[in-house]
């Protein structure tokens, strides 16, 4: 019998009573607690992947209206008269404002 | 997987897989996190096979690198504090269990976790390798290195 065998054969037997030994008591929870967490993380992670698309998306969105808009204010302020073009400025800025706390909320509401 | 079948097998792997956890630690501070969140990743994963044993072996690499990531967190945090012994252990010699455990743990983690595997799982070079994510050639290495670390503290 070679050292390694002997050594193989000690460390064998010793492995096998220390694996004996009790551990402390478990803290782990009922299979089926796991199992409905589990449901709902992956639950969570469909909702996330649903998403994710449109959140990529939102920002190139909210900035075609804001360029839309300022467009439509532009080329509406040079053919209009003093009063009305200072109502349209007024009207659009409100809009955009709008636009903007609004997709704000709903970013904030989401996460 | 469905619901039966995931109890069936979390009954007959929380033991081991636990165990293994606790042994390569060597402390019990972050064992059951652990295990649990084996099994939640190994729940969420997608294309996970309905066969147990391989299902085995996933949730043996899970823990393993959830095991790897703790050790990575200790390096940058430091030491842990003693953990007390807790309730619920009552081996039939404490002296024996605690000299026992030294022991072990004079081991670095990577020694214990291949000790463990092949000794205590019965894993081949090739399973140790997919649980521990070491190539095959270092396995028979390394194991060859724990085995005779232990055996001269032991003789």
């Amino acid at each position: 019998m070679t050292t390694e065998d002997r050594e193989d054969i000690v460390v064998r037997q010793w492995m096998q009573e220390f694996a004996a030994v009790p551990l402390p008591q478990s803290r782990l929870p009922e299979a089926q607690l796991l199992w409905w967490k589990a449901e709902l993380l992956r639950r969570w992670d469909d909702e996330r992947k649903a998403l994710a698309p449109i959140e990529r998306a939102e920002p190139i969105t909210v900035s075609i209206g804001v360029i839309g808009a300022l467009v439509l204010m532009l080329t509406l302020w040079q053919s209009a008269p003093g009063p009305t073009a200072t109502l349209i400025f007024a009207t659009v800025v409100g809009v955009v404002a709008l636009i903007g706390i609004g997709t704000m909320m709903v970013r904030q509401l989401r996460h | 997987m469905n619901e039966a079948s995931f109890q069936s097998f979390y009954a007959t792997t929380a033991g081991p897989l636990r165990a293994y956890v606790a042994r390569t630690l060597g402390d019990f501070a972050q064992v059951d996190d652990i295990v649990q969140e084996t099994y939640l990743r190994l729940l969420r994963s997608e294309g996970v096979p309905d066969d147990p044993l391989q299902m085995r072996k996933i949730a043996f690499r899970i823990a393993s690198n959830l095991m790897a990531d703790e050790w990575r967190r200790r390096k940058r945090t430091g030491p842990q504090p003693e953990t007390a012994p807790e309730p619920g252990a009552a081996p039939p010699d404490p002296a024996l269990r605690l000299d026992m455990t030294r022991v072990f743990g004079e081991l670095n983690p990577q020694q214990r976790q291949m000790l463990w595997l092949s000794y205590v799982e019965g894993a081949d070079h090739r399973e140790i390798a997919a649980a521990t994510g070491v190539r095959e050639g270092s396995v028979r290495v390394l194991l060859h290195r724990a085995r005779k670390k232990l055996a001269s503290l032991l003789t």
